[in-house]
């Protein structure tokens, strides 16, 4: 299984070292809602979970995703 | 700017990761937005890109990632726009609009069950019939707005909502939005009648699973009509119905024989302890059913043929064994040989007077498909793998001959083919070409179309590159409208044999100008190459002119990369250059017995040769 660092960066199609964990919709032009969908798709197939529309509204960080998928990994 | 050595070495990059074995999502929208660019870049260097319009009730935006993905696997760049979600109607009936300036080559309308289905009372089949009926002609005003300006036509089915409400009695309701979906994609496919090329959204949805499919989150968050994972799994059913839509769906399935039509190696085993039927297990049974649908396959028009590294007395004796679905006759050409494959592939090409791009190679071992990938690349590949009871999803997976419509055509190719197989062994051992075609005792026609001819005019106008003077790619529609036209005549030509009956195999569109005859389009099957057709053609054609006070047939050879086998025709035809823009003209008040023909004319019209062959 990809890292969450290196799955965001797939996506944002930026390198993985490059990515800062307040990096996100504030700080990338590039970190557009087609890409959250993208990104909450692939995080979905990934890790094998089923994301709330809320929480894929809050994929606006690379901080914020990983808080995300630790939530649904405790539950 | 890019200059084209670059594009072509991004373009060949994006396809090497294409067609890595486990593509992901990121692969595609990645490989999506740089082909974009790349298009772009290509186009303003001049050189030749597809421009394709998407336009539907969803947000294409991925979607439009994946179709730019999906050409690149079949070699082509694209430019691609975007209609605004839900403006597709208005785009397209406006002339005026963003669709229109883009001056697309193909337009693929993505529509979904939430617009095209409106609430319905319960059980009212008067209401679902009338609401069905005005979703039909909108689409009908769609597509002849669309065909008018010459653009292809791609439509998704709709896909029904994943939800059943009531179980088996929403099946059984006929105002129940299930059965409405099922029933306005049988009718719209009913109503497109050759305008449009379907792609089947409600079958591919269906085999991933509809629930995952629909993802509603998605659609919600983003107006999406499916989780963007199946983007990946989009891309080969995109490049069946392109390949569809543009002439360029695949002919020929080349297999193996040694544990692809059976288990284990004949050459070592012999015929009776190969694994083939239930004597042999669950491995046993698996190859059987493969070569059942194999022969289902070659029953429907495709054309089978055999590569093997065999000793060919060792190989041909597997289509004796009791449980073979197969046999000999089935097989187009069958080389078995201690050649490579990629040799034995050109050479089933040249027997069959095919280009090697209509094979699809199907082969266990990795090693012989990888040589081919290499040395032939026009050649599609699948690699079946081990199991014999994958082999047909893993063949299916590439959707390589999906067909829009059965012709007669279809129907009887297996026969056909078989017969000329007959033909070719008499021509070896004949000394003379005069005395082969004698004795092969032809017989043809050349008729008005009718209008049952027309699917198979149509594909032979699509999917016909060699023995095409013009491609000119007339649709069903357009030449539909010939076939009504007083100063057009749309003909079929039929041929048989003693061997076989080969049917419609040749069709001529021409114009009746003033004082002269012009071949607009002419188009014949590879299948009768060399047996004087195009003779018996000229002189029924010329004989159709004269009883019509016309003095001179024109012909027209337009050059393409394909079709150089023709380049010489008209003047082996008698006819003389007429100026420039590759005209040529043959007068009619001159005999024409200059133009030697073995074909008889088949007489009785209750004989004449039906759309089959």
């Amino acid at each position: 299984m990809p890292c969450l660092r290196s799955l965001i960066a797939s996506v944002m199609q930026v390198d993985a070292a490059s990515l800062r964990e307040e990096d996100g919709v504030e700080t990338m032009a590039i970190w557009d809602s087609l890409r959250v969908i993208t990104l909450a798709s692939m995080i979905e197939f990934h890790y094998d979970i089923v994301l709330a529309n809320a929480d894929i509204e809050n994929l606006t960080s690379v901080q914020r995703v990983r808080d995300v998928v630790a939530r649904y990994a405790q539950s | 700017m890019l200059n084209p050595e670059d594009i072509a070495k991004e373009v060949a990059t994006l396809r090497q990761r294409l067609a890595g074995p486990k593509l992901t999502l990121a692969d595609v929208t990645a490989c999506g937005q740089a082909a974009n660019r790349l298009a772009e870049a290509a186009e303003a260097a001049a050189q030749p890109v597809e421009r394709i319009a998407l336009a539907g009730d969803t947000t294409l935006d991925l979607l439009a990632q994946a179709v730019a993905c999906a050409l690149l696997q079949e070699g082509m760049l694209a430019r691609i726009f975007v209609a605004p979600i839900g403006t597709g109607t208005q785009q397209i009936l406006d002339s005026g609009s963003d669709l229109h300036a883009f001056r697309p080559g193909m337009v693929l309308l993505v529509p979904d069950w939430r617009s095209a289905i409106a609430p319905l009372p319960t059980d009212s089949m008067a209401a679902a019939a009338a609401a069905d009926a005005a979703q039909i002609d909108m689409y009908r005003s769609l597509w002849g707005t669309l065909t008018a300006r010459r653009y292809r036509v791609l439509q998704q089915t709709l896909v029904p909502p994943p939800w059943t409400l009531r179980g088996v009695a929403d099946r059984r309701s006929p105002a129940s939005v299930v059965r409405r979906v099922e029933a306005l994609n049988e009718a719209l496919i009913d109503a497109s009648d050759g305008q449009v090329t379907w792609l089947e959204a409600d079958r591919m949805a269906a085999q991933v699973g509809l629930h995952a499919w629909s993802a509603p989150r998605f659609h919600h968050a983003a107006k999406l009509g499916f989780d963007p994972r199946f983007l990946v799994d989009y891309l080969p059913w995109f490049r069946g119905a392109w390949r569809a839509a543009t002439g360029r769906a695949k002919k020929v399935l080349v297999v193996d024989l040694d544990d692809t039509l059976w288990g284990g190696t004949i050459g070592d085993l012999g015929v009776d302890a190969v694994a083939l039927g239930p004597a042999h297990g669950a491995a046993g049974e698996a190859f059987a059913s493969w070569q059942d649908y194999l022969a289902m396959l070659g029953r429907r028009g495709v054309i089978l043929a055999v590569c093997s590294k065999n000793a060919p007395e060792h190989a041909l004796a597997g289509f004796d064994h009791p449980h073979a679905a197969l046999r000999r006759d089935d097989f187009a050409s069958c080389v078995c040989s201690w050649d490579d494959k990629a040799t034995g592939l050109r050479r089933i090409a040249a027997e069959l007077s095919l280009g090697v791009d209509a094979l699809v190679f199907a082969d266990d071992n990795p090693a012989e498909t990888a040589l081919v990938r290499q040395v032939l690349p026009e050649v599609e590949t699948v690699d079946l793998g081990v199991d014999p009871a994958q082999f047909v999803q893993r063949l299916e997976a590439g959707h390589w001959f999906d067909l829009q419509a059965l012709t007669e055509a279809d129907l009887h190719r297996r026969a056909a083919y078989a017969g000329r197989r007959l033909a070719l062994e008499t021509r070896t051992s004949t000394a003379d070409l005069s005395s082969y075609l004698s004795g092969l005792q032809m017989a043809g026609r050349l008729d008005p179309a009718l209008v049952k001819d027309l699917p198979r005019i149509a594909q032979l106008e699509l999917k016909t590159n060699q023995f095409n003077l013009t491609t000119r790619r007339y649709s069903q529609a357009e030449l539909a409208t010939f076939a009504a036209r007083e100063d057009r005549l749309l003909l079929t030509f039929s041929l048989r044999d003693r061997f076989a009956n080969h049917g419609l195999t040749a069709a001529i569109v021409a114009a009746a100008e003033g004082d002269t005859l012009r071949i607009d389009s002419w188009v014949m099957s590879c299948r009768i190459f060399s047996r004087s057709a195009e003779q018996f053609i000229i002189v029924r054609l010329a004989e159709l002119a004269r009883s019509r006070g016309i003095g001179t047939l024109i012909g027209e050879y337009a050059p393409t990369a394909r079709n150089d086998v023709v380049a010489d025709l008209y003047p082996r035809l008698g006819f003389s250059p007429s100026g420039s823009g590759g005209l040529w003209l043959r007068p009619l008040d001159r005999p024409l017995d200059d133009l030697a023909c073995w074909i008889a004319v088949e007489s009785d019209p209750a004989t004449h040769l039906d759309s089959n062959g």
